[in-house]
């Protein structure tokens, strides 16, 4: 899947969506602060219900965050381990059910064989988090502030900014859905108000058209193997050296084992 | 049988003139009462439906669809291009609402891009793929419409555009899209500088829908141009009047000319549609119709002059023609009450035929007081030589007309009715009142006759013979063509081009799915509908189908989900709203933001769109007038684009029953039946494709209706009622000629040279494609007419004169020549009309009596000669 996966990195948004989510594990001790005051910027919303969940929103994604930081950084688990503990926080905040037909779109997997989709949906889940995860290296610590939320049907968008040394703030917003009274996942992640799952349908949905389903099905299982955690080390001695916008270069770097660099 | 009319007509004529003047006034007066009866009493129908038997199994059907679904038939259609997509939808926004507001004048407006539904839903109607690609240049520019719902300000917009190139440049997406919106700044920037209008289409360089009509975005074969809207509107009806859509047709056209000048030209709105169509053609006809008739009378006049010698001569020829057109007009008002399109052309007709009477009559007055002859004396003589061809000519060409009212063309037969009438009037009146007016006001004594004509009459009757030969060659092979001959049904092919009204139903054949001609099925509900779309698109003729059912989308779940991921993107957008005091809205910041978009993109990769906006940003910024401007012009749309934009993220999933009710009624009839549209795959207004379409269709729809059915299945039955007219026309004639004259071989002459003329005429209409149509069709029953009156005029005339004359000596081919020439005088003009129909019938015209005359002057007169066993040239 080179093609596959070199289109995912030349999206201009990927480099920035990685900054933001190491930004906001290495920020999260200023969150509370900062999203409390988010929580008073909901615009326009008088409603009580509305602000409820907007603050029941951004509570999950900062816990969502935090539990990541803390899987990534975990000093006594093995890299194996620390990448999949990150998987599994990933896997559990993400709608992945709603995501893993968005993405192929519903008419494909409606199509797809009993076979087919039972591969596909163990498949799935570990290749988008594994996705998330191989971004990471390299763009931990920038300072993260929730700026605001707004309600749009059913879902609450939780926005987050971090700041660039040039430029105008990296927006990250997270799309919450509740999936039931007590739980909330994230149906999406918007960077600069483009959505992320958008480009990845576009890309599977263009791939199928091309290959097929089966040889999407090979990709993404071949994606899904043992990754390489970055070490703490680098994470903490590149946090002074990462560029205002990773670029796609710097993002192929990352996956390039520890031992290498 | 012969000398008895002589005899008869030697005696009335002479009545009427010791009738003089009383007789003239009181034919006057009459002719004065019959006028103003008919000038009351009758109309004109130009519908060109109405013109068919109403049994027949076509006419049958579309009255069922007509019946069930009158929009078909009422609507009229707006067509409005705008030179950007954004103009073009605030311009149908703003008609639409002024339309809806007149209850007077349209009982039903219909605009799917103004409607409520259609903004919210249109998403949906767009193949899953073309909706992606749309999505994905939204998203890309998602972005910069979050930052200008807070900052509709050049400066916002310019450090947007900063950042995003940027960020486009590192990651190689975005780049195109942002191009895009270069080019556009760059239009709007030289138009602000040029003093032009010129609003930043923010539709098209957002939505991806083309519409900078400027440039490139014209119409393919196979798209209409992106700026392009329709509104549809039903006229309330005022039967009263000839044109009953007129009242909402003038208040239509109103409205669009306050508004196309509102938006400084830049939209045009053409209405079309059956009423506009018709009433525009109405006016085209009639246009320009008193200088034409003032000009076809004065050549009229002219050659009259050149035939007479005498002013006199020429006044009572044109007053009995007056007075023959009146009176039949009378008669037509009596009888039918209601001319067509076709029977209209009987005052065409009638300056034919009716000055043959006239003209012979008079001719041979002037021939005989030449001689020497007294008035009384000349008339008399005259009376005897001309008498039983022009008393035999009347009857038998006025058959010939009744010959028509059989067949199931009922133009035609109308016509016939009215024109067989005219005949016979036209002689009685030339038998009467020119004998009267000469009883009253004796003629001056005749000047001598030109000798030029009988110059030419001389030089025709030497080459008689070669002549014959060629033209009855050319006619054999002419014959050979005429299984090509064809009737135009189409009424679009009588119209004017260039009218407002045509080019507008040209322009609906841009789009496939509103092409015009159509076929049409009414199916007994929902499921029939189903049955007969999965059958039609087994038919590769058969483009699309179009129901009800079309207008519910396929695979909107999957669309759904792409527009609410997309959506996302602007969730903050939509909730966005301007600060009061926006640090942006200042010139300085203006300035400055200016610059920092000019660094980044002189730093970035170059390309046109950038070298372009780079140029006219550095105008800008040393003309303060023109940034002002340029900044009046640059969000003048922004509101319509969030409007559509946000409404369009809203979609949701929809049934046929969430269908507006405007569009359910065009589709679903009172009584639950279904209408189905069959439109074809290739432009049918080739005719060899309609034929292809309408065979195809009836094969496995024989109870197919619409416009295209209509076309191609009208041609077929004039073009067969038209052979049958003419074969029955031509028994008749015979039947007549051989009774009176007793004579076959004088029949056989005077019928030869009529079908040699036809089959010229026709054979030419294929090599010229001149196709037979509602406006020329009157050109054979002419020919026939012209043929059977000059022919008797000259076999009879040839039995009067002594052994060893020659008719060429008197002056009957003379009266022949000038009635034919008066004819080509009157109606020749008519072939530099705008109106095609009007114009084809001068061309056709023209040539039938070209070839009228040749046949008449030189091969009849060469088989006469053939047949008495003279040499030409020989007294």
């Amino acid at each position: 899947m080179t093609r596959f996966s070199n289109h995912l990195r030349k999206v201009v948004l990927v480099p920035a969506l990685t900054a933001a989510l190491a930004a906001s594990l290495a920020g999260i001790a200023a969150a509370p602060a900062a999203a409390q005051g988010a929580a008073n910027q909901t615009d326009g919303s008088t409603d009580a219900a509305e602000s409820a969940s907007a603050a029941r929103a951004t509570a999950f994604v900062q816990e969502l965050l935090a539990n990541a930081e803390a899987a990534l950084t975990e000093e006594d688990a093995t890299d194996a381990a620390r990448l999949d503990a990150f998987q599994t926080v990933l896997r559990d905040g993400l709608a992945l059910d709603l995501l893993s037909r968005f993405v192929v779109s519903r008419k494909v997997y409606a199509d797809m064989t009993d076979d087919q989709r039972s591969r596909y949906d163990k498949a799935f889940p570990d290749y988008i988090s594994r996705q998330y995860a191989e971004q990471f290296d390299g763009i931990l610590g920038r300072p993260l502030e929730v700026t605001g939320t707004v309600s749009r049907n059913a879902d609450v968008y939780v926005r987050t900014e971090f700041k660039r040394e040039e430029g105008s703030p990296l927006k990250v917003d997270w799309r919450t859905r509740a999936r039931s009274e007590d739980r909330l996942e994230i149906v999406d992640i918007i960077v600069n108000s483009a959505s992320i799952m958008s480009v990845k349908r576009a890309e599977f949905t263009s791939f199928v058209a091309a290959n097929g389903v089966d040889a999407l099905l090979v990709e993404i299982e071949k994606s899904v193997r043992p990754a390489t955690l970055p070490s703490e080390e680098s994470i903490a001695t590149d946090k002074e050296a990462l560029p205002p916008e990773a670029s796609p270069e710097a993002a192929e770097d990352v996956q390039a084992p520890p031992a290498d660099r | 049988m012969l000398r008895a009319i002589e005899y008869a007509f030697i005696k009335w004529t002479s009545i009427a003139r010791m009738g003089g003047a009383f007789l003239v006034l009181l034919i006057v007066a009459v002719t004065g009462a019959v006028g103003w009866y008919a000038a009351n009493h009758l109309s004109v129908n130009t519908d060109t439906s109405e013109m068919l038997d109403p049994s027949l199994d076509f006419q049958v059907q579309a009255r069922k669809l007509r019946d069930a679904f009158p929009s078909i038939k009422e609507d009229v259609v707006v067509v409005i291009d705008g030179a950007t997509v954004d103009e073009a939808e605030a311009f149908t926004d703003a008609l639409a609402e002024r339309l809806s507001t007149r209850d007077d004048a349209f009982r039903e407006v219909f605009a799917p891009s103004a409607s409520a539904f259609f903004r919210r839903n249109g998403l949906l109607f767009l193949p899953l793929d073309d909706l992606s690609d749309r999505m994905e240049r939204l998203s890309q520019a998602s972005s910069l419409i979050e930052t200008l719902a807070t900052s509709q300000t050049s400066a916002a917009l310019f450090d947007a555009l900063a950042d995003n190139d940027s960020l486009a440049e590192q990651a190689d997406l975005g780049a195109e899209a942002l191009d895009r919106i270069y080019d556009e700044l760059a239009i709007v920037a030289e138009a602000s500088i040029s003093g032009e209008t010129r609003p930043f289409a923010w539709l098209g360089a957002f939505a991806g829908d083309g519409g900078n009509g400027d440039d490139e975005s014209e119409a393919t074969g196979d798209s209409p141009p992106p700026g392009r809207r329709l509104i549809y509107a039903t006229p309330n009806l005022d039967f009263t009047r000839l044109q009953p859509a007129k009242p909402a047709l003038t208040a239509l056209k109103a409205d669009i000319a306050e508004l196309t000048d509102r938006f400084d030209g830049r939209v045009e709105a053409l209405v079309t549609g059956d009423p506009a169509l018709r009433a525009e053609e109405l006016s085209a006809v009639s246009s320009g119709i008193g200088a034409s008739f003032a000009l076809s009378l004065i050549l009229v006049a002219v050659l009259l002059y050149f035939a007479f010698r005498s002013t006199y001569l020429v006044v009572a020829t044109l007053l009995s023609l007056l007075v023959t057109l009146v009176l039949t007009a009378g008669f037509a008002a009596a009888t039918v009450g209601e001319l067509n399109l076709v029977s209209v052309a009987f005052t065409v007709l009638l300056v034919g035929l009716g000055l043959d009477f006239a003209i012979h009559l008079l001719a041979h007055v002037q021939e005989r007081r030449t001689g020497g002859q007294s008035l009384k004396s000349a008339l008399r003589g005259a009376a005897h030589d001309v008498g039983a061809g022009l008393t035999l000519a009347a009857p038998t060409t006025a058959l010939g007309f009744f010959a028509f009212t059989p067949t199931r063309f009922d133009g035609i037969a109308q016509l016939g009715i009215i024109a067989g009438a005219g005949v016979l009037i036209a002689f009685a009146v030339a038998a009467t009142l020119l004998p009267a007016l000469m009883g009253a006001a004796a003629p001056p004594a005749p000047r001598r006759q030109g000798r030029i004509i009988q110059g030419v009459f001389r030089l025709l009757e030497r080459g008689s013979i070669p002549i014959s030969i060629i033209a009855i060659g050319a006619g054999i092979y002419a014959a050979t063509l005429l299984p090509q001959a064809r009737f135009d049904a189409d009424p679009m092919s009588l119209r004017d081009p260039a009218s407002p009204s045509v080019r507008g139903f040209e322009k609906l054949f841009d789009d496939a799915a509103t092409t015009p001609y159509r076929a049409s099925l009414l199916a007994a509900g929902e499921n029939d509908a189903s049955a007969i779309a999965a059958r039609a698109e087994t038919i590769p003729e058969i483009g699309s189908v179009r129901s009800l059912a079309s207008f519910v989308p396929a695979n909107q779940l999957d669309k759904l989900d792409v527009i609410d991921f997309t959506a996302g993107g602007l969730a903050f957008a939509l909730q966005a709203k301007s600060s009061e005091e926006d640090p942006n809205a200042s010139p300085a910041a203006r300035d400055a933001a200016a610059a920092r978009l000019m660094d980044q993109l002189e730093d970035s990769a170059p390309s046109d769109a950038k070298g372009r906006l780079l140029s006219a940003l550095d105008a800008l910024r040393g003309d303060r007038e023109s940034f002002d401007r340029f900044d009046a012009q640059l969000f003048a749309y922004w509101p319509q684009l969030t409007e559509r934009l946000f409404a369009q993220l809203e979609a949701s999933e929809i049934t046929a029953t969430d269908l507006p009710q405007s569009l359910t009624e065009r589709y679903v009839a009172s009584d639950g039946q279904w209408r189905v549209d069959l439109l074809p795959s290739k432009d049918v207004r080739d005719h060899a494709a309609l034929e292809r379409f309408v065979d195809a269709v009836e094969s496995a729809f024989p109870d197919a209706a619409g416009g295209a059915v209509q076309a191609e299945a009208a041609g077929e039955v004039i073009a067969k009622a038209m052979i049958e007219a003419t074969g029955i026309a031509l028994i008749a004639v015979t039947l007549i000629l051989w009774t009176l004259m007793r004579r076959f071989d004088n029949v056989l002459l005077v019928l030869f040279p009529i079908a040699l003329a036809a089959i010229l005429t026709i054979g030419t209409s294929v090599l010229l494609d001149l196709p037979f149509n509602y406006a020329n069709v009157i050109v054979l029953p002419l020919l026939l007419g012209i043929g059977v009156d000059s022919g008797i005029h000259l076999v009879l005339r040839e039995r009067h004169m002594s052994h060893g004359a020659d008719v060429f000596q008197t002056s009957t081919p003379s009266a022949v020549f000038f009635s034919a020439t008066t004819t080509v005088a009157s109606f020749g003009s008519l072939m530099l009309s705008a109106h095609r129909g009007t114009a084809s019938m001068g061309q056709l015209l023209s040539i039938a009596i070209a070839f009228t005359l040749v046949c008449t002057l030189i091969v009849l007169p060469a088989a006469m000669r053939l047949r008495r066993g003279r040499k030409p040239g020989r007294a």
